[in-house]
């Protein structure tokens, strides 16, 4: 499926633009002062950004990923990281007192985002569905942590924010479950590749891989 | 990743049998652990009736290490039957299988390493917080591989589900297709799925859910143990545990019943067609087995009065739609065709009856005044060793059986008429002894008993032997046979 | 097949250092966390400030008689935390008292709403608490420079709790005789301070 250069076009233009809105002074002040704000909107923002930004870009990278990127084994790797790394409480008090880790927070999720739209079209189901199965409890898990923690997991945030988060996550995890599951369930008949062929295929038709 | 490619490539050209070795090596496993398990409820018993003394440490850790085993057996035994039957009507990926073999068989040696090595004994539902107060019994670290070791079972499943789930959708487009909604609301479907791919996809959809819980659930156990101040609302770890726990074992017979769908007709001469009540029935079951857990619950008042009362509605109403379905059309099958008996005709007949026997006693526990005062006796025990031995196991026998069948049809000769008839005696005895205990009032999970229970003990311990002789008989028959074939 | 492992490996190894690095080998994931390891690790020099007491005497961080001290920050009109750290520098100034170690170790709350806390609302705050003025005293900086140097080096971060009050991160702080930062333990974990506070005499 070939995508026409004004889609793509598009997509970049929202993804950049995503983040420049996301980097004003006015934003950045609103959405950082409550962990909801700085955790469940504005880090999953860059993310979509971020995913936007791949999506427009995947043909131009279509010889390297297919060179370094297999299954998007590389892709999912960088995305994992990124995103245990600003799950640390820790991590998301620093960003907000040192410059530092601002930068990295605006670079890094977005390039996340980016790693997942060039990942999963080149996946197999497999992977892809154990990957998000694990995303959804893992969500469900954080929930927990933030709702159960006997303690202010943030210096710069108020206790009750904290559960806050922890009810937003548990939603989040809900809505993920729910919209994974739509497709399987509903999703329109369409020829699948097995296993094999399904990585050469899935390349073919962005968003084959379903399950 | 080069390697799991070219797996890959070459499983595919397989095409019609893929994994069938791994599916055998599996039963065969099964099997084999099997006896060993039920050798260590046999020391159990003997133990419970004063027959053997043995100090309640290790009866804990025999008791852990059974239900955990037994799970972990019935599991992989229906995933064997589901895979096979699965393969003829889609696509599967035998490198899927193995993998799915070797993270069941990494979680079943951490699980056995916690429970003999680590010592751990808190029973194979880890209910919260008993992983993290043993008491001195175990340490925090034999807890932790305990929990590891059923993430990686999890993990296995999930896999398996994953994989049968995209082939599924592969061949019928989507879930809702292979769950025959378009017959069930129509009345009519183009390429109506088949029966064993209507039970698979309504296992896939509950038992998906119920693993992503499970995991959940177990992650957070995990955490616990070694950050202890992040402590978990018990009722909600319950809840999750045993949604989670009962999910789980209820896929087991789903998923083995589906020989029975694939390997009747054989017998008979007629089709298992998928018809509406057929598809009605599977697709109530789905979301049934995902409401049924709170039964386990209902001595717990603290939780919602409507929890509480759509658990017992539930439960009433779960036991019947595939029962009623897979029973009766058996029945009709039965009586209008000349069936031919054989080993794994019986067992499979063997298996239904069993199931649909197993069920009354949790139906009656269901209840919510009963269960007030059977949950914690020796009842529920009974329920699923019924449910289990007599039902799931016997469809596994039914279906080992009928892959290592003779080419010529063979009635039931000799030693496999006795081995049966022992495997149906000794273990209906186990299952009733344990109802009767129930009835009796003897609290469950106990490892000392006082001498006015010793009898039913006794006898329990007597058909278990019994049921472990049949046992060895039928896995032998299937193993002897397996290494026969390998020869010729 | 195998760039991508390489690039994958590759990756993996990058941004597990980044992540090893940002919880300080997994020991610390929260912020509060790092500063009780680092403060383990590398005990921080107090900065010389000028601070008010309860009875507006003026003295200086650190201790010029060279005692021990364990610092808390609070602000007098706190309804909830100060309550508790107040119930555990009470705990502790009786033990110091019957150890006989009361002129060799300083308890010291410190105020940080500089707006608010003079000298009267200290010295209300100290009798409410107990706090006998010898081995306990209540003080606060002398001006907001002294403040933002005191809850730089203590790492202590305070922010309106949007009800006319404050929420801080809210510890026993340890400083040893040479006027170090050395450790910050918990509400209830008082024996440890005094095992810690022990150890310097």
């Amino acid at each position: 499926m070939k995508k026409s250069g004004a889609t793509a076009g598009f997509q970049a233009a929202a993804g950049a633009g995503v983040i420049v809105a996301l980097m004003l002074p006015f934003s950045r002040g609103r959405l950082e002062a409550t962990l909801v704000g700085h955790v469940l909107v504005q880090m999953p923002l860059l993310v979509l950004a971020g995913w936007l930004l791949g999506s427009a870009l995947a043909e131009k990278l279509e010889r390297v990923m297919e060179q370094w990127n297999r299954f998007g084994v590389a892709g999912f790797t960088f995305a994992i990281f990124v995103m245990l790394f600003w799950m640390v409480p820790r991590s998301v008090d620093t960003a907000i007192a040192h410059t530092g880790y601002e930068i990295f927070k605006f670079a890094g999720l977005p390039c996340a985002g980016a790693a997942l739209a060039l990942s999963f079209p080149r996946t197999i189901p497999l992977l892809a569905g154990a990957l998000k199965a694990h995303f959804v409890s893992m969500l469900a898990v954080l929930a927990w942590l933030y709702t159960a923690a006997p303690v202010r997991l943030c210096n710069s945030y108020l206790a009750s924010d904290q559960k806050m988060l922890g009810a937003g996550t548990a939603l989040f995890a809900c809505a993920f479950a729910i919209y994974w599951a739509l497709g399987p369930l509903f999703g329109l008949p369409k020829p699948q590749p097995t296993i094999a062929s399904g990585a050469a295929a899935a390349r073919e038709a962005p968003g084959g891989a379903r399950i | 990743m080069a390697n799991v490619s070219a797996l890959v490539d070459r499983s595919t050209a397989v095409g019609a049998k893929p994994a069938l070795t791994a599916v055998k090596l599996s039963m065969g496993l099964g099997g084999l652990a099997l006896v060993l398990l039920m050798l260590l409820g046999l020391c159990m018993r003997l133990a419970q009736g004063g027959l053997l003394s043995m100090e309640p440490e290790l009866f804990y850790e025999i008791m852990t290490a059974h239900g955990a085993g037994m799970v972990g057996i019935a599991a992989l035994t229906g995933a064997g039957i589901m895979w096979f039957f699965l393969a003829r009507h889609v696509q599967l990926t035998a490198a899927v299988y193995w993998l799915m073999l070797c993270c069941f068989l990494l979680g079943v040696a951490l699980v056995l390493g916690a429970i003999f090595v680590g010592r751990f004994a808190g029973a194979w539902t880890f209910l919260y917080p008993l992983p993290a107060h043993s008491g001195g019994v175990w340490e925090t670290g034999a807890a932790a591989v305990f929990l590891a070791g059923l993430l990686s079972i999890g993990t296995a499943f999930l896999l398996f589900y994953l994989e049968t789930g995209r082939a599924i959708i592969a061949r019928y487009g989507n879930l809702s297709q292979a769950l025959a909604w378009p017959l069930l609301l129509r009345g009519s479907q183009d390429d109506a799925p088949p029966p064993a791919v209507v039970a698979s996809a309504a296992v896939i959809v509950f038992n998906g859910i119920g693993i992503v819980v499970g995991a959940a659930v177990l992650a957070i156990s995990l955490i616990n143990l070694y950050a202890p101040s992040f402590t978990i609302d018990p009722l909600l770890a319950k809840n999750m545990i045993y949604f989670f726990g009962h999910v789980f074992i209820n896929a087991t017979i789903y998923m083995a019943v589906i020989a029975v769908y694939e390997i009747i007709p054989e017998y008979t001469g007629r089709p298992w067609k998928t018809s509406r009540t057929f598809a009605a029935a599977w697709s109530a079951i789905m979301l049934m087995v995902l409401a049924v857990y709170p039964h386990h619950l209902l001595q717990d008042t603290v939780m919602p009065g409507w929890a509480l009362a759509i658990g017992q509605v539930v439960s009433y109403a779960a036991g019947l739609p595939v029962i009623v379905v897979t029973a009766f059309s058996l029945l009709v099958y039965l009586t209008r065709s000349g069936m031919r008996w054989d080993l794994a005709s019986a067992l499979l007949v063997t298996g239904v009856f069993g199931w649909t026997a197993g069920v009354m006693p949790a139906i009656v526990d269901a209840v919510i005044v009963v269960n007030r005062v059977m949950h914690n006796t020796l009842w529920v025990p009974g329920h699923f060793h019924f449910y289990l031995l007599i039902g799931e196991m016997a469809m596994a026998f039914g279906f080992m059986a009928w892959l290592t069948r003779a080419d010529v049809p063979e009635g039931l000769p000799g030693a496999s008429y006795w081995g049966f008839l022992a495997y149906l005696i000794g273990g209906t005895g186990v299952a009733v002894t344990f109802l009767i205990g129930g009835a009796m009032s003897v609290p469950r999970r106990w490892a000392v008993h006082v001498p006015e229970w010793f009898m039913q003990d006794r006898a329990a311990a007597f058909f278990a032997l019994i049921s472990i002789i049949g046992t060895i008989v039928l896995l032998g028959r299937y193993l002897a046979r397996l290494a026969a074939a390998a020869k010729a | 097949m195998l760039r991508t492992a390489a690039a994958a490996l590759a990756i993996a190894g990058i941004l597990g250092a980044v992540l090893w690095q940002g919880t300080s080998g997994l020991r610390a994931f929260t912020t509060e966390g790092l500063r009780r390891l680092s403060v383990m690790e590398q005990p921080r020099p107090l900065p010389n400030v000028r601070l008010i007491d309860m009875q507006g005497r003026e003295l200086t961080l650190p201790d010029e008689l060279g005692r021990a001290m364990v610092v808390e920050f609070i602000y007098t009109t706190c309804p909830t935390i100060c309550v508790s750290l107040g119930e555990s520098f009470a705990k502790l100034q009786d033990q110091i008292w019957m150890d006989g170690l009361a002129d060799r170790i300083r308890l010291i709350s410190i105020s940080f709403d500089l707006a608010r806390d003079g000298p009267e609302a200290l010295s209300d705050y100290a009798q409410a608490r107990g706090a006998d003025g010898r081995l306990w005293i209540a003080v606060r900086p002398e001006n907001d420079e002294a403040l933002r140097a005191l809850l730089t080096t203590f790492g202590v971060t305070v922010i309106p709790d949007g009800a006319g009050g404050f929420v801080h991160n809210a510890a026993l702080h340890v400083v040893d005789r040479q006027g170090r930062l050395i450790a910050i333990f918990d509400i209830g974990e008082e024996p440890q301070v005094l095992a810690a506070l022990r150890r310097q005499q």
